[in-house]
């Protein structure tokens, strides 16, 4: 099969999880095509966290009140930010997509910029991943993200047919330990066991490229 | 709008009119063929003794604007832990070493601009707004990463970083400023405090260099590429001008104290830098060892 790896990567991890993963498509026997989202201006961390700042009080209730919750998902407003020129503006010539990028409050930027802009995605299998500071949190981390991404696809009439997050283990902000209290909580573990080439990513991976084979 | 403000509120010192020209004709020399021009032939180009050209070399040096080679560099055969390439040939002793952003001598960082390859990067940290020096133009940067060995390749254009790869592309700032002028044996070596800043492919591949060289290590710190960007493009904006000489833009420098690395947050606390609180140990040098401070300090 023909495979487009489409991802945006700030500070490395996320284009170590998309190599790794068309590492293991390649292994199979397909072949992948990468593009790289880039956006047109690299803005510091700390004023791109700063855009999403007003949606935090409501992720935070959404914690808590699992009705507001769904209607914070359905409701709120993503941040998007220009990009640069794309390699495939149309992908109806690939067999199967995989969109990745790294959470940030929910969808990160440039990738929501970059399933906006792109054409042919009608009836196509698409596969998303992400990358994330704390471990693989349902609510908080993968709900957070998969949905909307799930969402913004399904509206152009693709199939989102398998998603993975890994963690990090990196916060520019410096909020690490907290992610480190929170897996020891709910996994009694280390958010170390959720970095890339650990089992739980090597698992992962594989049923990544199983669910996207079929 | 100026980028910056046009009202200085002081100027520690001013490079005499001499010393901009003497800048002018270095940096049109490593523009048009990729290398500096010897002392003796700006003085023969200005009309001007060797002694006057020294004198205002040694003002551009104390600007943080040149380097010149001497003892300690004169027969390296590695540059920033890179072997340097067989046909590169090191200046004299007391001759041009750096003309900040670009080195005097061919090394493994490479600058392409519109295809053509003839010039050569100072240092990783320098590198990262180069383009200045080509205004309008996309400027790559192709160079590898310390210790793993990896290529790495940055875009830039007026400043501005347009793309890099990898993506965890990081850069270890080798010494703090308070190291700069001071560290017995370097004395008033302004080619040391660059001599251990390298490129990183990968925040990983940096903690595996630091384990391995914890004391070589120790004295730096690891900045993104963006960091790096940021806080030298509002420093190094105008570098390509004659006149140009440091700025600290006040408002502008409090406002990106997050963006550059300045300032640092650790459990949502922002924590000062100490990294850079060093810096009034050089300045403190830079008297001590009989430089002036080329410095302006500007509202925003």
């Amino acid at each position: 099969m023909k495979i487009l790896m489409a991802y945006f990567s700030r500070t490395g991890y996320t284009e170590q999880l998309a190599k790794a993963i068309s590492n293991e498509l390649e292994t199979r026997g397909h072949g992948v095509e990468f593009e790289i989202i880039k956006p047109a201006v690299y803005y510091s961390w700390f004023r791109e966290v700063a855009r999403d700042f007003p949606r935090y009080p409501s992720i935070a209730a959404g914690l808590l009140i699992p009705a507001w919750r769904e209607h914070h998902l359905k409701t709120y407003n993503q941040v998007e930010e220009d990009i640069q020129g794309l390699k495939y503006q149309d992908i109806s010539t690939f067999d199967r997509i995989c969109v990745g990028g790294p959470k940030w409050a929910h969808i990160s930027y440039p990738v929501a910029r970059y399933l906006q802009t792109v054409r042919g995605v009608k009836e196509k299998k698409i596969g998303v991943f992400a990358t994330s500071a704390g471990p693989p949190l349902k609510i908080f981390e993968m709900e957070l993200i998969f949905r909307p991404m799930s969402r913004l696809i399904e509206r152009m009439g693709g199939d989102v047919v398998t998603s993975l997050i890994i963690s990090s283990a990196y916060h520019d902000a410096g909020i690490m330990p907290l992610f480190q209290l929170v897996s020891y909580l709910r996994f009694y573990k280390s958010v170390e066991n959720f970095k890339l080439g650990t089992e739980y990513a090597n698992k992962g991976i594989m049923n990544f490229c199983n669910d996207l084979e079929q | 709008m100026p980028k910056y403000s046009d009202t200085t509120l002081l100027h520690a010192s001013k490079f005499s009119d001499t010393t901009k020209q003497i800048k002018r004709i270095i940096y049109s020399s490593i523009l048009d063929t990729g290398f500096a021009p010897k002392v003796a032939d700006i003085a023969q180009k200005l009309n001007i003794s060797e002694e006057v050209t020294r004198a205002s070399l040694h003002d551009l040096e104390g600007g943080i604007i040149i380097a010149m080679q001497n003892e300690q560099h004169a027969d390296i055969k590695e540059f920033m832990g890179q072997k340097l390439p067989d046909d590169c040939v090191l200046p004299e002793v007391g001759e041009i070493y750096y003309a900040r952003p670009f080195a005097n001598f061919k090394n493994h960082h490479h600058i392409i601009v519109d295809g053509e390859q003839k010039w050569y990067g100072e240092c990783p940290i320098e590198c990262s707004t180069i383009s200045y020096f080509f205004p309008g133009k996309e400027v790559v940067i192709r160079s590898v990463s310390h210790y793993t060995n990896e290529p790495i390749e940055i875009i830039s254009k007026d400043g501005q970083l347009l793309d890099y790869t990898p993506k965890g592309l990081s850069i270890h700032w080798g010494r703090p400023f308070g190291q700069w002028l001071g560290t017995k044996g370097h004395e008033t070596d302004f080619i040391f405090p660059c001599d251990q800043n390298y490129f990183f492919s990968t925040r990983d591949a940096h903690e595996e260099w630091e384990k391995s060289n914890p004391k070589e290590a120790g004295q730096g710190q690891l900045f993104h590429i963006i960091e790096i960007n940021h806080l030298l493009r509002m420093f190094n904006y105008g570098h390509e001008r004659f006149d140009f000489q440091y700025h600290l833009p006040l408002i502008r420098f409090a406002l990106a104290a997050i963006s550059t690395g300045v300032t640092r947050i650790k459990m949502f606390t922002p924590i000062p830098n100490l990294f850079f609180l060093s810096i009034v140990k050089l300045v403190r040098d830079v008297h001590k060892y009989g430089y002036k401070l080329f410095l302006d300090v500007k509202p925003w």
